[in-house]
């Protein structure tokens, strides 16, 4: 049996740089931080002021399916939103032409979804008062619609991409914390080889900048508390780092059997030739300083796209901008590409728009797409004093024109799951 | 590229009927209980299959670490740790077991995590305005310290996968899927293609999920997926007809998988081959649709062709579905033209529906009665998520296990 290649035939962004794939890109190859005092709600009192957002006005805008409306939350339009990007730019136009249902398949890396603080609140303080005045929960619960419960199903972001643009092949969510979304694309490109689809609609959606989350964050000092200079608290791999930045976005790639794309005539973007996975096996909350979970991700891919570690030109890195983060990963690359770790270009976008949890591993994975195309390879902004334990080339403020034929993109997850994907250059030859 | 046959050599299952595959063949029927996790006395529903005495602790490394696991993760080691146990691996010392950790694969199908509400009470009371709403300065400044630290990852659906990871020490690659209800047979899937593909020899397989708590029943019922079972009424879930709805339960089932080559080489004797998987969706957000076209396609492409087969059905106690599932594996056996007409088992009718987990409980359970009075020769798990999503599980090459 002949190995099926996968390969990229359109990209779908929206990211806290910019609502579109090309925006976003210009926005990180630019070097611009999108890090900003909080909008969302009223965060003053809050340790933590700062995120990356998606602008909410304009997300509440996106939405077309009158029907479907009461289900959508903000991570679902930003889905919606990316997705029709991908489907377009593939050449997919819903109502028209689009992939036979049986053979298209839909998966989507992300959490459950979650009522906002206060709407929490709301709910408890009701609670309260029905039983002060001695109402029953039953009674609470009557009044409830029941398309909040419906709302924090993690699949519901899959089922609603399946219903709107008719994909009865595959259908999973990966929730596996910030690397849902590249176990999503990952687990999309094994439905294709193993023949289960032609077409999968792949990618994450997260949105996480509100209350609670923050709050949360926050109090396992996960998140940078460098409130008063919002656009420098994103610096991964910097001496001086004290935290990530919570971001939020989507992003969604077409995948397609080579020979599907070709006999189609589509324009293929790149192709997906490896993919890994591993567990830390260490702690709840900590990355292990050796980097072992982080090396057996990047090996396992490796041997997936049977690469040597000398064909790695980029690596977008996880890079969040915690102390351990950042040197667990640091020592997982060293193990990973061996001598070559100091010739590979290593470079977190997170340092401009911020951790986008579920949805980074796709939204980076766009990225190493672009970096392939263009050839131009984004920076890590902020750096600005090297750590000793952080010791590789990060490809400092700026962006670097250089010829990329294989990159890879690592994202880990709390909880100790990793994921790694690569991304080569289209040789323009079928099997 | 020759696909490699990937065998269960190891089966933890934990459920209302029983800890363990043993405790679970040896009972004959379990009843729902009344909900006991908070006080459901007004709920329209209030009865659920429910697990008793579980015991983590022998499968944990820090034992401290206990507050931090869900019930979801203590069912889900637990599990995992019988399936261990079953396999002919010590939990307690993985550096034994014949692979290394690093080429161990964790496949795991979660469920919802929504977090406990209660955990945020007092900083919700302490931050309350004078107009009722919740004032954000006043939670910054003074309650966010009353908010317990894991808070937000405990909301996180791969909390279980992690501390089964950590505990038992498994590095390989690892992924928690969470499709709803078709999760568990899923992630097995998920597992027996890295085996076929040779990218490992040995994988854990498993899910869990727990829903008997007020958020879950309160979402379910208003989801109108719920029989509304009172006190009293437990006698009616064994009712032959069914009921008017499905009736919560709470599990986890894990199997050890492991290719032929591993199995033979350390003379472990399968349970059954992982035979095949079939996905299918006709999504219905609305949570409407129970199509016997579709399950009857599923299910035929599912049988092995005149074998005693068992269906293992999804539709648990609801009557309405059971007639759909008997329906569609009646026509899907006509349609494979089965010598030997395959039987329908609503296994869930007698441990409850367990969600993510339930389509994997089922099977576990089926598979663990197998063994003690085998009688057919291929088992087809049936799942189904309320967003209409299905998949099925193929079990062929039945036997024994080692003894």
């Amino acid at each position: 049996m002949t190995s099926r290649r996968v390969v990229v035939t359109g990209m779908g962004a929206v990211t806290p740089l910019g609502m579109d794939v090309e925006s976003s890109w210009l926005g990180a190859i630019a070097g611009r931080p999108a890090v900003r005092k909080i909008t969302a709600f009223d965060a003053s009192g809050f340790p933590v002021q700062i995120a990356a957002e998606v602008p909410h006005r304009v997300i509440e805008a996106w939405f077309r399916v009158p029907e479907l409306e009461g289900l959508a939350d903000r991570k679902i339009r930003m889905a919606v939103r990316s997705a029709e990007e991908a489907l377009a730019q593939a050449g997919f136009v819903p109502g028209e032409t689009m992939p036979a249902p049986d053979r298209f398949g839909v998966s989507v890396g992300t959490e459950n979804g979650r009522p906002l603080l206060e709407e929490v609140a709301e709910t408890f303080y009701r609670f309260a008062d029905h039983q002060k005045a001695g109402l029953s929960t039953a009674e609470l619960l009557e009044g409830v619609d029941p398309l909040e419960f419906v709302r924090t199903v993690p699949h519901l972001t899959a089922t609603l991409l399946s219903v709107m643009y008719s994909a009865h092949g595959p259908a999973t969510t990966c929730s596996t914390a910030c690397t849902s979304s590249a176990q999503s694309v990952g687990e999309a490109a094994l439905e294709i080889r193993r023949g289960m689809a032609d077409v999968m609609l792949a990618g994450g959606t997260d949105a996480l900048v509100e209350g609670f989350m923050v709050a949360g964050f926050a109090l396992l000092g996960a998140l940078s508390t460098r409130n008063d200079e919002p656009e420098r608290a994103s610096r991964p791999f910097d001496r001086d780092r004290d935290g990530f930045v919570l971001g939020e976005g989507a992003g969604f790639l077409v995948l397609e059997e080579l020979e599907h794309a070709r006999a189609r005539g589509a324009n293929i973007l790149a192709e997906l030739v490896g993919y890994g996975c591993s567990s830390n096996a260490y702690r709840i909350t900590d990355s292990p300083p050796d980097g072992r979970g982080a090396y057996l991700s990047m090996a396992w891919a490796l041997r997936d796209a049977k690469l040597a570690p000398e064909q790695i030109d980029y690596i977008n890195a996880h890079g969040t901008s915690t102390q351990m983060n950042d040197v667990s990963e640091t020592a997982g690359i060293r193990l990973a590409l061996g001598t070559h770790a100091d010739r590979c270009m290593v470079s977190s976008t997170k340092s401009m728009m911020g951790h986008l949890v579920a949805s980074c591993g796709a939204v980076e994975s766009i990225l190493c797409v672009k970096t392939l195309q263009q050839g131009i390879v984004p920076p890590t902004i902020n750096y600005e004093n090297a750590d000793p334990a952080c010791d590789l080339d990060y490809v400092p403020n700026v962006a670097r024109e250089a010829s990329v034929r294989y990159a890879m993109s690592n994202s880990f997850g709390f909880g100790g799951s990793n994921g790694t994907l690569i991304f080569g250059r289209y040789d323009g030859r079928g099997e | 590229m020759n696909r490699r046959d990937v065998l269960i050599t190891g089966l933890g299952v934990v459920s209302a009927a029983g800890v363990g595959w043993r405790a679970c063949a040896d009972t004959v029927s379990v009843l729902p209980t009344f909900l006991s996790g908070f006080d459901a006395t007004t709920f329209p529903a209030r009865l659920a299959y429910q697990v008793e005495k579980l015991r983590p602790q022998p499968y944990m490394k820090r034992r401290k670490d206990l507050k931090l696991m869900s019930r979801d993760a203590q069912l889900a080691l637990v599990a995992a740790g019988l399936a261990a146990e079953d396999a002919g691996l010590l939990p307690s010392d993985p550096s034994s077991w014949p692979q290394p950790a690093d080429e161990i694969a964790l496949y795991m199908g979660v469920g919802l995590e929504p977090g406990d509400v209660t955990e945020l009470g007092p900083a919700l009371a302490r931050s309350r305005a004078a107009d009722g709403s919740i004032d954000l300065d006043v939670l910054g400044e003074f309650g966010i310290n009353l908010i317990p630290p894991l808070s937000a990852l405990s909301t996180l659906p791969n909390m279980a996968l992690a501390h089964v990871s950590i505990n038992l020490e498994l590095m390989g690659r690892g992924e928690a899927l969470s499709p709803w209800g078709t999760s568990g047979l899923d992630a097995v899937a998920a597992g027996a293609e890295m085996i076929a593909r040779g990218r490992c020899e040995m994988a854990f397989v498993g899910a869990a999920d727990s829903d008997v708590d007020m958020s879950g029943v309160a979402r379910y019922l208003r989801m109108g997926l719920l029989a509304r079972l009172k006190e009293g009424d437990a006698e009616l879930a064994a009712a032959p007809d069914g009921t008017d709805g499905l009736v919560l339960g709470e599990g986890a089932a894990f199997f050890v998988l492991e290719s032929r080559e591993s199995a033979e080489a350390r003379g472990k004797a399968p349970l059954a081959r992982v035979a095949r998987h079939a996905q299918y969706a006709v999504p219905t957000p609305q949570m409407s649709t129970f199509s016997v076209d579709v399950i009857a396609d599923m299910v035929a492409a599912s049988l092995v062709r005149n074998a005693r087969s068992v269906v293992v059905g999804a539709a648990g106690h609801d009557r309405r579905r059971r007639r759909v599932e008997a329906e569609a594996v009646a026509r899907a056996a006509a349609r494979r033209g089965c010598v030997v007409t395959p039987s329908l088992d609503q296994v869930s009718s007698r441990v409850g529906w367990c969600v993510a987990a339930g389509g994997i409980v089922d099977l576990a359970d089926r598979l663990a009665r197998e063994r003690l009075a085998p009688s057919v020769d291929s088992i087809v798990g049936l799942a189904w998520a309320p967003t209409g999503h299905t998949s099925t599980l193929t079990l062929d090459q039945m036997g024994g296990g080692s003894p």
